[in-house]
């Protein structure tokens, strides 16, 4: 770093001292000192007349001495002077002549490096008191400060240089002066000191010159541990003019090296973020190199081979050398976004750590830094659950380093990340290809665990098993065939196998009896035999667990299902107790075993019992969402005196009711509602009197919605009317779809889509959301916006499964495709509302209509015929629909060219006459106009045809009585 | 005593009237600044022995302090309102000629000009302020006004609901190459983010339990997701860059508290404290840290 300050340095000792430094004029007598000479030889004379000779060579030694100088014979002018000092030491004149002397020894010690020398030439100088030329005192000054900084003591040479700077400020050699002198603190290592006194040199300097001081005193910083003076500094480095671009980048990369040792992260990246992009940095430093190229041959013009162009071309040389380091350096920038992600790293912030990285993969070119970064990116996405980033960023690792060994676990993560987006298939075929492209490495067998895993989430428990028996058997001695034999056996379990949950459980237990998942074994195997009923086997074997494991996250369903075993034994009071010891921090088990409890007591017919565990329920749960149902059955236990029930009912309703949030209310409701044909007065009374209840608003919701239900005749209205009064976020699901429902019933479609979507809105996973999708989507299609239709129909079909609503659901979907022009989709639709047991009969003859009418748009009247057929021989209880599927069917014959056919199914459709209605009616004159248009033959023939039919069909009725 | 007073007090104001022109070669003209004719500054000197008008090609022109730099000072100091905003479209109406001379105030003034008229509901005040901005950004002298234009402009296309053009420009700047321009990137990323998250507050708004909403919750996630990515990005791409990286940081601690990671908020809020001491953002974050400390 301080490379070129120390070039400086050696050139000034080879080359400083040119013969400008120290003219002639300075070194022999110039004109007033040959004046001041002859006066003093003149002065001199008189006494030493008579060594006239002895006084001439005084003056050739002296004149001698400096011509030797001058000629650069700087050993024989040391020799001459020394001579000179011993020749004439006792020479009176001598002491006028010593300043002189001293002056050209120092000068000819420093030419030779005679270091020590030049500090007693120059001592002596110094002591002397004789009348030197101020020049001489300046230059032996400064040499004498040099020597001592050349002989080590650099302490010393600074304090000289400094006192020569504060005495000779204008001297032509005080500029280097101050350099030198903060290159002796720096070579003193008074870093701290050296670092201040660049600072404040450079307020002076301007341009590269002052650039370059800065990187002095950056280093100088650095080196004195300053860190946070150093951070601090690095920004005002971006505003000056560098000379050398690549050292201040290092020196960065020093500093953010230094945070990063000393634990400090934040600092670490708050360096490493200063940092340019390689090439931008390589970029600059070659146009410094070019204006410093420039800087030195306008200066080397001016003064060829002098001091400031030998400084100049230094700075060159070193910026240039610089330069080609830097350039060397291998992976820079990565090497420089990896340290930043693993400071990011070091704080357990994965989330930037990850970005960095990302970036690192998409902008530089993939190196050993890149490919190590981004298997950390992947890891990083996946630590922060952002799935698709975690697939997209190992796809691109895939592409990049498809050779790096950190691949397989790089595509494990990706197959995991695929789990948690439900994608099952994309992440089998990653585990596959992990296994199929890595058999023998350590992952595989992770790989094929997780694949089989991937069938546990789609609930094929027998592929999960046959996985989970390829890791036992491929890699039994792997970490993955733990989990395999245990998940192998809990497939079992999770597919209610019980005894075979039971064998795999044990063989987990016999292998690996102190695995990670023991615990979890003898639970499930306690759990399967007591599905089995086998609760001989069960209870020991859940108390066993319960004993062994008394803090184990299965505690809470174990007390369950030891209650449940001592209940089916007749042990009431062992039930009892068990369902007591159901720890409190066991959820909803908890609630649950005070629902057991309660009904144990119903089943021993202990209202007070009931009574009491209601009450001591509601104390432990006040906020329970069950609490509604817990009163409901303390008024179950009055269901023998109705006026008491009613008070306990009304009472709860009265309290409860208050609180939107207690939906069980409803169940209270139905149950007053149920008992009502004895008590509908009372009952409308106190519902009317809840309705008519200004305060609070859900007393009169539920009030209203009470009276719906105790009095269907004018639910509609009643329930439309309440409209006003439900709080979406709030109010029971059920009363907001009941009111829904209501105000589509009355036309009010706008009104009944908003109620909606505010259900669908607050509760995203109600059971109930089938109703408002299909609502929301049948309101779509009546407005005849099939679009918007589909998009409602989709929700319902992906996120409520199972609804009762699914078939008409689905009809209707299709009818919507069909108008969107998605023929193939639409005909899926009605082939899976045919399947669907629970689609309404209606739908279905509606589905089968359709699906003929498709066969026949898509010129396949064959496979329409059937359709049309089943129609009006099954579904003759929709006439309508029957008489469209006469016409369709004779329609398809026409297409296929059979008009006998068609003339017999339009004879048919007139002969039913079962079939009425307005549109049969209607179809009806269609069949005899184009009964009509056909030729009398045609006609006649399929008389005949459908006459023989029906005695065909006479005579095996006949046949099948008689054999009756 | 008062004559050399009232001799100072007209030396200022005659000084304040002229402008004051660095050359490169070192020289320094002071004149009436007139106009900017294709690449060359008109001057109006006055000389010892009257006027003259000269000209100087901008290439030549190291810097140029404004006449009019003191007054802008003092105008941006009033307190807001009409008058303020009248002031302040006077001076900019004065000095939109000049926005591309090294060392013009203009783009100052421009930012000054239409954050004031944006502050307004108006929606003619806020074209205007569009107008003004879109001027500094496509010509200013300095880059990084440019940048701080171009990333108000976005702000206020929000503001205005113009949410196609926000996301339009953003993304062709975030597609820009990360050294291209940073500032640019920096501003593209802020305005991004705050699109998103009020997509994301929308539909937050729209579906309250959005948690267990599984047909909601993979966007919501995405929104989420993306917005602290972005305003990241100036963070990681260029932390240098200390007033925007110090103003995305502060919005991604705002978002942090706004979703409940408190956590991430304080260490983000830490980073601005430590990394960035010396921007107002850093108050902030200090007052957050400290409120955390106090916390029980």
């Amino acid at each position: 770093m301080l490379a070129y300050i120390l070039y400086a340095h050696r050139l000034i000792f080879r080359s400083v001292i040119p013969s400008a430094t120290i003219p002639i004029r300075d070194s022999r007598p110039g004109r007033a000192s040959r004046c001041w000479i002859v006066a003093l030889l003149l002065v001199c004379s008189i006494p030493a007349i008579a060594q006239l000779e002895e006084a001439e060579t005084f003056d050739n030694y002296l004149l001698r001495g400096s011509e030797e100088y001058e000629k650069g014979q700087y050993s024989k002018c040391l020799a001459t002077m020394q001579d000179f000092l011993v020749k004439f030491s006792n020479d009176p004149l001598t002491p006028r002549a010593l300043k002189r002397v001293y002056y050209l020894l120092t000068l000819c010690s420093v030419r030779l490096a005679k270091w020590e020398e030049v500090l007693e030439w120059s001592e002596k100088y110094q002591k002397d008191t004789g009348v030197g030329a101020e020049t001489w005192d300046s230059e032996v000054a400064f040499w004498r400060a040099l020597a001592n900084e050349r002989l080590g003591r650099h302490e010393e040479a600074h304090r000289q240089l400094m006192a020569f700077v504060n005495t000779y400020g204008n001297h032509p050699k005080a500029p280097l002066a101050r350099q030198l002198a903060g290159a002796a603190l720096v070579q003193a290592g008074k870093w701290g000191e050296a670092a201040d006194y660049f600072a404040s040199l450079r307020k002076n300097l301007s341009g590269y010159a002052a650039g370059e001081a800065y990187l002095v005193e950056l280093t100088c910083r650095l080196e004195a541990g300053q860190n946070e003076e150093s951070l601090r500094l690095i920004d005002e480095g971006r505003t000056l003019t560098l000379p050398r671009p690549a050292a201040y980048q290092l020196l960065i990369l020093k500093l953010a090296d230094k945070f990063r040792v000393a634990g400090d992260s934040r600092r670490s990246i708050a360096t490493l973020q200063r940092l340019s992009p390689k090439n931008d940095v390589i970029a600059k430093q070659e146009k410094a190199i070019v204006e410093l190229r420039k800087d030195y041959d306008k200066i080397q013009q001016a003064e060829p081979d002098g001091l400031p162009a030998k400084l100049a071309k230094a700075l060159l040389a070193s910026a240039t050398n610089g330069a080609a380091v830097f350039a060397g350096i291998p992976n820079f920038d990565s090497t420089a976004r990896y340290r930043m992600a693993s400071a990011f790293m070091a704080m357990k912030r994965y989330r930037e750590a990850a970005q960095v990285l990302a970036d690192m993969l998409q902008s530089l070119p993939p190196d050993e830094v890149v490919e190590r970064a981004s298997d950390s990116v992947v890891r990083n996405y996946f630590e922060t659950k952002q799935w698709e980033k975690t697939v997209a960023t190992a796809a691109s690792f895939e592409r990049k380093f498809s050779a790096s060994d950190a691949l397989p676990g790089v595509l494990l993560l990706k197959g995991q990340a695929l789990q948690e987006l439900e994608k099952y298939d994309e992440a089998d075929k990653t585990f596959s290809e992990i296994i199929a492209r890595f058999p023998r490495h350590e992952l595989a067998p992770h790989a094929m665990f997780s694949r089989a895993f991937s069938s546990i989430w789609q609930e094929d428990y027998p592929r999960a098993m046959a996985g989970f028996d390829e890791v036992i058997t491929r890699f039994p001695e792997s970490p993955s065939a733990d989990p395999s034999l245990f998940w192998k056996a809990q497939a079992h379990s999770l597919a209610r196998q019980w005894p075979e949950t039971i064998v795999g459980m044990k063989a987990y237990l016999a292998k690996y009896p102190d695995g990670v998942s023991t615990p979890e074994a003898q639970f499930r195997i306690a759990f399967a035999e007591h599905a089995l009923r086998n609760y001989e086997v069960s209870i020991p074997a859940v108390r066993a667990f319960l004993d062994q494991h008394p803090s184990d996250p299965n505690r809470a369903e174990a007390c369950l299902i030891l209650a449940d075993g001592l209940l089916a034994q007749g042990d009431m009071e062992g039930g009892l107790a068990a369902l007591q010891a159901t720890p409190k921090g066991g959820g909803s088990f908890r609630e649950e075993a005070w629902f057991r409890r309660i009904k144990v007591q119903r089943l021993l017919e202990d209202w007070e019992a009931m009574r009491k565990l209601v009450k001591d329920f509601l104390v432990e749960s006040p906020k329970s969402a069950r609490v509604a149902e817990a009163v409901y059955w303390e008024g179950w236990t009055y269901r023998d005196d109705p006026v008491r029930q009613r008070e306990v009912f009304f009472e709860a309703i009265r309290r409860y009711g208050t609180d939107p949030s207690q939906w069980g209310v409803a169940e209270m409701i139905r149950e007053l509602v149920k008992a009502g044909p004895d008590s509908v007065d009372t009952l409308q009374k106190f519902f009317a009197g809840l309705a008519e209840d200004q305060n609070p608003r859900s007393l009169q919701l539920w009030g209203t919605w009470a009276q719906a239900q105790l009095d269907r005749s004018d639910r509609g209205n009643k329930l439309a009317g309440a409209a006003p009064l439900v709080i979406p976020n709030a109010d029971s699901p059920l009363v907001m779809l009941d009111i829904a429902d209501a105000l589509r019933a009355a036309g009010q479609r706008e009104q009944a889509t908003a109620l909606y979507q505010e259900v669908r809105r607050w509760n995203p996973v109600n059971p109930n959301n089938d109703r408002a999708f299909a609502a929301l989507g049948l309101i779509a299609w009546e407005q005849g916006d099939a679009k918007a239709a589909l998009g409602f129909f989709d929700r319902f079909l992906k996120e409520t499964p199972g609804s009762r609503l699914r078939g008409e659901v689905l009809v209707r979907s299709a009818d919507a495709l069909a108008k969107e022009g998605r023929m193939a989709e639409a005909a899926g639709r009605y082939d899976e509302a045919l399947a669907e047991k629970a689609t309404p009969r209606r739908l279905k003859a509606e589905a089968l209509v359709a699906l003929g009418r498709l066969h026949i748009d898509n010129a396949e009247p064959r496979k329409a015929a059937p359709y049309f057929q089943r129609v009006f021989v099954l579904y003759g209880a929709y006439p309508d629909l029957a008489a469209q599927a006469y016409l369709g069917s004779a329609d398809a014959m026409a297409k296929m060219g059979e008009p006998v056919e068609e003339a017999r199914v339009l004879l048919e459709f007139a002969g039913r006459e079962d079939l009425a209605g307005p549109e049969p009616e209607k179809a009806r004159e269609k069949a005899s106009l184009r009964l009509a248009a056909l030729p009398e033959e045609i006609v006649s023939q399929a008389k005949e045809k459908n006459t023989a039919a029906e005695l065909a069909e006479a005579q095996a009725a006949y046949d099948a009585e008689g054999k009756r | 005593m008062r004559t050399i007073v009232t001799f100072l007090i007209l030396s200022l104001a005659g000084a304040q009237a002229e402008s004051r022109i660095r050359l490169l070669d070192g020289r320094e003209v002071t004149g009436d600044i007139r106009q900017l004719d294709g690449d060359q500054l008109v001057v109006r000197r006055s000389l010892d022995f009257g006027q003259a008008v000269e000209r100087y090609p901008l290439k030549s022109i190291a810097v140029v302090e404004f006449a009019q730099s003191r007054e802008i000072e003092t105008v941006a100091m009033l307190p807001a309102g009409e008058a303020r905003t009248n002031r302040l479209l006077a001076l900019w109406e004065s000095l939109k000629g000049f926005v591309k001379v090294p060392g013009s105030p203009t783009g100052r003034v421009g930012l000054i000009t239409a954050a004031a008229l944006a502050a307004s509901e108006d929606r003619q005040k806020s074209g205007q302020a569009l107008d003004i901005l879109s001027l500094v950004e496509a010509g200013d002298h300095s880059p990084e006004r440019r940048a701080e234009a171009f990333g108000a402009r976005l702000l206020l296309l929000l503001k205005l609901n113009q949410t196609d053009e926000v996301r339009e420009a953003a993304e062709a700047a975030l597609a820009l190459n990360p050294g291209a321009d940073a500032r640019i990137r920096a501003g593209a990323s802020l305005a991004l983010a705050s699109l998103l998250r009020e997509q994301l507050k929308a539909l937050e708004k729209e579906n309250p339990r959005w948690e267990i909403d599984p047909a909601v919750r993979p966007e919501r996630n995405r929104l989420y997701h993306r917005t602290i990515e972005l305003l990241l990005q100036p963070y990681l791409e260029t932390g240098s860059l200390t007033n925007p990286v110090a103003k995305s940081l502060w919005q991604l601690v705002e978002f942090h508290l706004e979703t409940g990671s408190n956590e991430e908020a304080h260490s983000v809020a830490r980073d601005i404290a430590e990394i960035y001491p010396s921007t107002p953002e850093s108050i902030s974050a200090k007052n957050l840290m400290k409120q955390n400390e106090n916390k029980p």
